[in-house]
């Protein structure tokens, strides 16, 4: 049980502060709350748009548990989740106007989705290979290489690669037969989720059950020690990170062709944070990402609900995300009895 | 040229004050990720606090005030749990993002510009005092990590504090009064920055929070070589000004360019080289 208590803690401390932001926020409290608990369970619309995003989440979630379980932190899913969006959109809209048929279909589509998985495995190797060759956090690295892209890539969309046709800040809709279509209309729930779940439970049999996945647990926990068992630890360091970046750039590949169709100014739009607090909510257990990412799904819809009936709107998901990475990150909540004299700084 | 080295002294007061708050914090091993949140947060409450009093000098004390002690709460939260100090500064980031646009909101029924003077409350910071201050303090910090016991002390917490913790004296006190004495110092590149320009604008620090980091490893750590490395990244920030005001560069792309430079200084100075505590695994 003991396990599962931070967590909980961190779920838990991340509903009240918002719950009392809004209710802050609102002339009509009781309302607000009754929203926020009612509403993402009140229609097809919500309840499928939900786990939509539960399903974005779970994929980008996954790649951070990765990276955990190598022992990296991958602060750079923003970015990675972004930018092969981006990659996806404008391949997929080049061939707006002709039919490409079923195997010139299937190859452009085949092209995207390999495109958007490479650019996110890129980008997460960087840091991993700076945190190799010149012993630079990846923590540092993977941040600010993702913080410095993304207005770059606001530059691009809202520039030179805008759709000048709409008023949108976006790039042009990629063609209909690259779309997924949704499964329960009129919401955007589509089997992006279902192939979530299947690389989710995949990640996790292959992380305790194979040897790749023996050596590169050892290798997150104790690097010195796979050194001197003959793993290749900084490779398999790396790896773990562009397997991150790579499950990130896919999040941005589903993004793009199963629920905007477009690659809008800000597409991550958080969910970079939200995948690696929902990974530490799951204690980097790939098993247990799609229920933390469900839980995290619901709760941004509450608040966005919420936020409706409240007297004006605040940047919420950022409280909630905080709050969740705040309690998660600490080793020794004053809960259990790990919080020892060690974590607390006493002098010998 | 004179106007331009005056210019450029008193871009960098706010930049300093940063720079200068993060280095403590990395001296005491715990290096004040959340300098960025901090600035921002703190400028909304000094123009917040100066609407409510009328007073400048009171908006700065009570936005310093409130600004420490989350800032010592958060740290005694992150002492006591054993949290990763990395996560917890940026949990204060994100947090500050957050806040702010909800204090904006819900103070000033905005959630973009908030003008001092249209609201009826006149603010003239003179620019040469707070420079000087910024520069005093420097020299200050130089002093005091050079001759006094608490400096002494603040630096054996960041490179070994298992040796202050033989001697009886606890080494997190050390590092949670550098987490304060950084978000006081937050606070004051917060406030210059509300009050040079007369307003609260959302993402107040735009990444000067993240330059400072890059400034404290570009000044190997050590308050003097900082204040020239504080003054290279302005000068940087001066001539980009001016390229964007003839059109050469694109507003949204500025953004990303005291990032760009910090992971561009970490990837030349190498700060973890040879390191094992604190953040630099």
């Amino acid at each position: 049980m003991r396990r599962f208590l931070a967590p909980l803690t961190a779920i838990g401390t991340g509903l009240l502060v918002i719950t009392v932001f809004l209710a802050l926020s609102s002339e009509d409290p009781a309302g607000t709350l009754r929203q926020f608990f009612t509403r993402p369970f009140s229609s097809w619309w919500h309840l499928g748009n939900m786990l939509n995003m539960a399903g974005l989440l779970a994929l980008a979630a996954t790649g951070s548990a990765i990276a955990l379980k190598s022992g990296s932190f991958n602060l750079g899913g923003e970015a990675q989740i972004y930018a092969p969006g981006l990659i996806t959109a404008l391949i997929l809209a080049a061939g707006r106007g002709t039919e490409p048929g079923l195997m010139g279909g299937m190859a452009v589509f085949a092209g995207a989705l390999a495109a958007a998985v490479i650019a996110g495995a890129l980008l997460a190797f960087v840091p991993a290979l700076l945190k190799a060759r010149a012993n630079i956090s990846e923590l540092l690295s993977s941040f600010l290489l993702s913080a410095a892209l993304l207005p770059v890539l606001d530059y691009l969309v809202g520039g030179p690669l805008r759709d000048q046709s709409k008023n949108l800040l976006a790039t042009p809709p990629i063609a209909a037969w690259f779309r997924i279509h949704p499964l329960a209309r009129p919401s955007l729930f589509n089997v992006s989720f279902f192939v979530a779940a299947g690389l989710a439970v995949i990640a996790g049999v292959i992380l305790r059950k194979t040897g790749p996945g023996y050596r590169l647990r050892v290798t997150g926990i104790a690097p010195d020690f796979a050194r001197f068992a003959g793993f290749p630890a900084n490779g398999i360091a790396m790896a773990g990170m562009s397997l991150s970046g790579a499950l990130h750039g896919l999040t941005g590949f589903f993004a793009i062709t199963g629920t905007w169709y477009v690659c809008h100014q800000g597409l991550s739009g958080g969910m970079g944070w939200s995948a690696l607090a929902a990974a530490l909510i799951a204690r980097q257990n790939p098993f247990a990402v799609i229920p933390s990412a469900l839980l995290l799904a619901w709760l941004e819809t509450a608040t966005d609900s919420a936020l409706l009936s409240t007297r004006f709107g605040f940047d919420s998901t950022s409280i909630v995300q905080a709050v969740i990475l705040l309690v998660i990150s600490a080793r020794a909540l004053p809960l259990g009895p790990a919080n020892g004299r060690a974590a607390r700084g006493k002098p010998a | 040229m004179i106007p331009s080295i005056t210019a450029i002294l008193t871009m960098a007061a706010p930049l300093l004050f940063a720079t200068l708050g993060a280095l403590v914090s990395e001296r005491a091993g715990v290096l004040a990720v959340f300098m960025d949140g901090a600035i921002t947060l703190s400028g909304c409450l000094a123009i917040a606090f100066t609407l409510a009093t009328g007073s400048p000098l009171a908006g700065f004390a009570a936005a310093a005030g409130c600004t420490v002690l989350f800032l010592f709460a958060v740290a005694l939260f992150t002492e006591r749990t054993g949290a990763n100090p990395f996560l917890a500064g940026l949990s204060v980031n994100l947090f500050a993002a957050g806040l702010t646009s909800w204090l904006s909101s819900s103070l000033f029924g905005t959630r973009g510009v908030v003008d001092l003077a249209s609201r009826g409350v006149a603010v003239a910071v003179p620019n040469m005092a707070v420079t000087s201050a910024a520069f005093g303090c420097a020299v200050l910090f130089a002093l005091v990590f050079r001759f006094t016991t608490f400096g002494l002390r603040l630096g054996v917490a960041g490179t070994s504090a298992r040796a202050l913790s033989v001697r009886g004296i606890f080494p997190a006190r050390y590092r949670v009064a550098s987490w304060c004495i950084a978000a006081f110092m937050a606070s004051c590149a917060g406030s210059a920055l509300a009050f040079g320009l007369g307003a609260y604008v959302p993402n107040l620090s735009a990444g000067r929070g993240w330059t400072a980091l890059a400034a404290v490893f570009l000044g190997y750590r050590r308050p003097l070589p900082c204040v020239a490395a504080v003054l290279l990244f302005t000068a940087a920030e001066y001539i980009t000004n001016i390229l964007q005001g003839i059109g050469g560069l694109p507003s949204t792309l500025i953004l990303g360019l005291p990032y760009a430079l910090a992971l561009l200084v970490f990837v030349l100075v190498r700060p973890g080289a040879g390191r094992k505590p604190g953040i630099f695994r």
